[in-house]
C-alpha cells in the first residue's frame, strides 16, 4: 500500500471485496482519501467504481472489508458515518415533477437536524439560487448536475462522493464543474470522483487510484504517479543508424526504434531522461551526426494509466 | 458550511451565455438579483405525503374515483328520483345505500391501489430513494414514512367523502318497504366496512409495489385479486374453507347484512376467522414488501 503524505485521512478502505454473481467486482480494495485534496478514482468501464461507491454509501451489501469515514465505521455506524458524506452515484435524479427548493427540502429532511437551513447557501454555491423554484423537469443536465452537488452539500459534508460527474456535460459545464470542485476543496472538503475520463481527471484531481479488474494497481498524488512512468525522446538525425550503434550500450535507453526521422526511446525517469539526452546530444555531434532536434515527452496521465491497466497497445477504452 | 467564502460565479456565466429554449429547457436570465427563499422544514413524512401530493395525475384520478363518480352516481339518482318518485327511489333508501357503499368501497379501494403504489415506489422510480439512503437513513424510516403517507392521503380523501354522503343518505332517508329504514349504526358500520375494505387493499397493494419495484405490476396483481378473484371465488354458491382464505372474499363475507339485503351468503364462522385471514394478509404483504425494500440494491 502507497502511504499517502498527508496523515489525516477522511476515507479509509480496507480489503474491501464484493462480488456478483461470482464474478469479483471489487477485489481486496485499499484506499486512503486525505483529507481537503480532489482525489480522482480511475478505471475502465466496468471496473468496479460505482459498486464502490455503492458499497461505501450501503446501497449494496459488501462481502468483506472494512470502510471507515472520518474515523467511523461506515457499516458499524451507518448514520454517523455517512452524516459527514454527500453522495451523487451514477447520475443525480430528483423529483421532476416539483421544483428544485423542494427536492433539497426532501432531500434535507432525510438528513435531519438544520440541513434545511443550508438549502439557500448550497443552492447559492453553485448558482441555482434563481432557478431554485422552477422544476427539475425543465433543467439541463448540467443544472441538475449542480443541483446534485447543492443536494451533497446540504449535510456540510466533509466528503463528497461523484460518481463520473463530468458525463453529459458539455465543455464549459465541465471547466464550471472543475472550478466547483476546487472551491470545495479549498473550503477543507474532500472529493472523491470516479472517472475515465483521464484528461479532465488530470485536469481537476491532487491525488488519484488507478483500477484495474477490480483492483487498485496504484494509489497516490498524480505528479508522482505520472512521474513514474517513461519519458519518451525522439532524436532527429541524419544517420538513424550511426546513432543507434552509439547509444546502443546506455542502459538507461528502453525500447530504442529506427525510423526515417531518426531514433526513439523511453527512459524510466523524467530526471534519468533529462540528463540522457543531453549527454546523447553531445555523443552524436561528437561522431559527426548532424541532430536536427530532441523531442521529450512526459508520460500524460492517459499514457500511464494505459501501463498500469496493461492496455497499452490496445485501442483506447472508450465511453459507455 | 465549514468556511466562509464568497459566491462562485461559475456556470451562470457560462450558460446564460446560452439559450436552451430550442430544447424545451428554461431560458437562463443575466444578471438577475437571486430571489430569496425561505426553504420549509420538513419531516420524512411530510415529504413522502409532499411528494404524493405533488403526483397529480394520480392524486386527481384518486379524488375522481373517490368522490367524483359517487357524487355523480348520487345525483343521477336525485335527479331521477324527484322526476318520478314513485318509481325511483331516493338515495335514503337502504338498497340505495347499501348499492353506494359497495361501489364507494369497489373506488376507493382503485383509488387506494393507485395512492398505495405511486407512494410506494416513488422515490425508488424516479431514481431519489438511493440518494436518500446515501444519507445515512434507515430504509425501514423511508418505507413507513411513504405507508403511512398513503394512508394519511387516503383518509384525506376517503372521510370527508363518507361524512358527506353519509349526512346527505341520512337526511334523505326513507322507507323503502321492506328492508328497513337506514340508521346511523347502519351507516357507522357500512363506512368502517368500507374503511377496512379500503385499507386492506391499499396496504396489499403498497406492499407489493415495494416487492415487485414496480407500479404497473403491482396494480395489475392486486386488481386481479380484487376483481377477477374475488369475483369468482364469490360466484360459487358454496364456500370450502380454503376459498376463504382469500382476503378478498373474506372483506365480502363480512359487509354489514343490512347493506345487501336479499343477498345470501354463506358466512363465516366467525368474526376472528376474517379478522384472522386480513391481518394474515396485509402483515404478510407488508412483511415481504419490507423485506424487499431492506434488501434492494440501489
Amino acid at each position: 500500500m502507497h502511504n499517502l503524505l498527508k496523515s489525516e485521512t477522511i476515507l479509509n478502505v480496507d480489503g474491501l471485496v464484493k462480488s456478483f454473481a461470482g464474478r469479483v467486482v471489487v477485489n481486496e480494495v485499499n484506499l486512503e482519501v486525505p483529507e481537503a485534496c480532489s482525489f480522482g478514482y480511475l478505471g475502465p468501464n466496468g471496473a468496479g467504481k460505482t459498486t464502490l461507491m455503492r458499497v461505501i454509501l450501503g446501497l449494496t451489501p459488501k462481502d468483506k472489508g472494512t470502510v471507515r469515514i472520518g474515523g467511523l465505521d461506515a457499516f458499524g455506524n451507518r448514520r454517523e458515518a455517512l452524516s459527514q458524506v454527500g453522495a451523487i452515484i451514477e447520475e443525480p435524479r430528483f423529483h421532476k415533477n416539483i421544483t428544485a427548493l423542494a427536492n433539497l427540502e426532501i432531500m434535507a429532511a432525510a438528513r435531519g437536524g438544520d440541513a434545511y437551513k443550508r438549502i439557500s447557501e448550497s443552492l447559492d454555491m453553485v448558482e441555482l439560487l434563481n432557478y431554485a423554484k422552477v422544476k427539475v423537469g425543465t433543467y439541463s443536465m448540467g443544472m441538475r448536475q449542480r443541483l446534485g452537488i447543492a443536494a451533497c452539500l446540504l449535510g456540510d459534508p466533509k466528503l463528497l462522493l461523484l460518481d463520473e460527474p463530468m458525463n453529459g456535460l458539455d465543455p464549459a459545464g465541465m471547466n464550471a464543474l472543475r472550478d466547483l470542485i476546487q472551491r470545495l476543496v479549498e473550503e477543507g472538503r474532500s472529493v472523491l470522483l470516479s472517472s475515465h475520463l483521464l484528461d479532465e481527471v488530470q485536469k481537476t484531481c491532487q491525488y488519484v487510484a488507478i483500477l484495474d479488474d477490480g483492483k487498485v494497481v496504484i494509489q497516490g498524488a498524480l505528479n508522482d504517479i505520472i512521474a513514474g512512468g517513461n519519458t519518451d525522446v525522439l532524436i532527429e538525425c541524419n544517420d538513424p543508424q550511426a546513432a543507434f550503434s552509439l547509444l546502443a550500450n546506455d542502459k538507461r535507453i528502453l525500447n530504442c526504434h529506427i525510423d526515417d526521422a531518426g531514433i526513439s526511446y523511453s527512459v524510466a525517469t523524467d530526471t534519468d531522461a533529462r540528463q540522457q539526452t543531453g549527454e546523447a546530444n553531445r555523443l552524436l555531434v561528437e561522431n559527426q551526426i548532424t541532430v536536427y532536434g530532441i523531442i521529450r515527452s512526459s508520460e500524460s496521465l492517459e499514457k500511464r494509466f494505459l501501463e498500469l491497466t496493461k492496455k497499452l497497445g490496445e485501442q483506447t477504452f472508450g465511453n459507455a | 458550511m465549514t468556511k466562509s467564502r464568497e459566491p462562485v460565479y461559475l456556470l451562470a456565466q457560462n450558460e446564460a451565455t446560452k439559450s436552451q429554449n430550442n430544447h424545451g429547457k428554461i431560458d437562463i436570465a443575466h444578471n438577475e438579483k437571486p430571489p430569496t427563499i425561505n426553504p420549509a422544514k420538513r419531516s420524512v413524512l411530510g415529504s413522502s405525503v409532499y411528494i404524493l401530493r405533488h403526483r397529480k395525475g394520480v392524486y386527481i384520478t384518486a379524488w375522481v374515483l373517490t368522490f367524483g363518480i359517487l357524487f355523480l352516481i348520487s345525483v343521477i339518482l336525485e335527479i331521477l328520483h324527484i322526476s318520478d318518485p314513485h318509481r325511483f327511489k331516493t338515495l335514503g333508501t337502504l338498497n340505495k345505500f347499501g348499492g353506494l357503499s359497495s361501489a364507494m368501497g369497489f373506488f376507493t379501494s382503485v383509488a387506494g391501489v393507485l395512492v398505495a403504489t405511486a407512494g410506494a415506489v416513488g422515490n425508488l422510480s424516479a431514481g431519489v430513494l438511493r440518494s436518500l439512503v446515501a444519507t445515512g437513513r434507515s430504509r425501514m424510516s423511508f418505507f413507513f414514512s411513504d405507508l403511512v403517507a398513503v394512508i394519511l392521503v387516503m383518509l384525506q380523501m376517503i372521510v370527508p367523502t363518507l361524512v358527506i354522503f353519509g349526512v346527505a343518505s341520512y337526511l334523505l332517508r326513507s322507507h323503502s318497504g321492506f328492508s328497513g329504514v337506514l340508521s346511523f349504526a347502519i351507516i357507522l358500520r357500512a363506512d368502517l366496512w368500507v374503511l377496512l375494505e379500503v385499507f386492506v387493499w391499499t396496504i396489499l397493494a403498497f406492499g407489493f409495489a415495494n416487492l415487485f419495484g414496480s407500479r404497473s405490476i403491482a396494480i395489475g396483481v392486486t386488481l386481479l385479486g380484487e376483481l377477477i378473484i374475488t369475483s369468482l371465488l364469490s360466484a360459487f354458491s358454496s364456500y370450502p374453507g380454503w376459498r376463504q382464505a382469500f382476503v378478498g372474499v373474506t372483506l365480502r363475507q363480512i359487509m354489514p347484512t343490512a347493506l345487501q339485503p336479499g343477498v345470501s351468503l354463506n358466512r363465516i364462522e366467525t368474526g376472528w376467522q376474517a379478522a384472522i385471514v386480513i391481518v394474515l394478509w396485509v402483515l404478510g404483504a407488508l412483511f415481504l414488501g419490507a423485506r424487499r425494500a431492506m434488501t434492494r440494491e440501489l
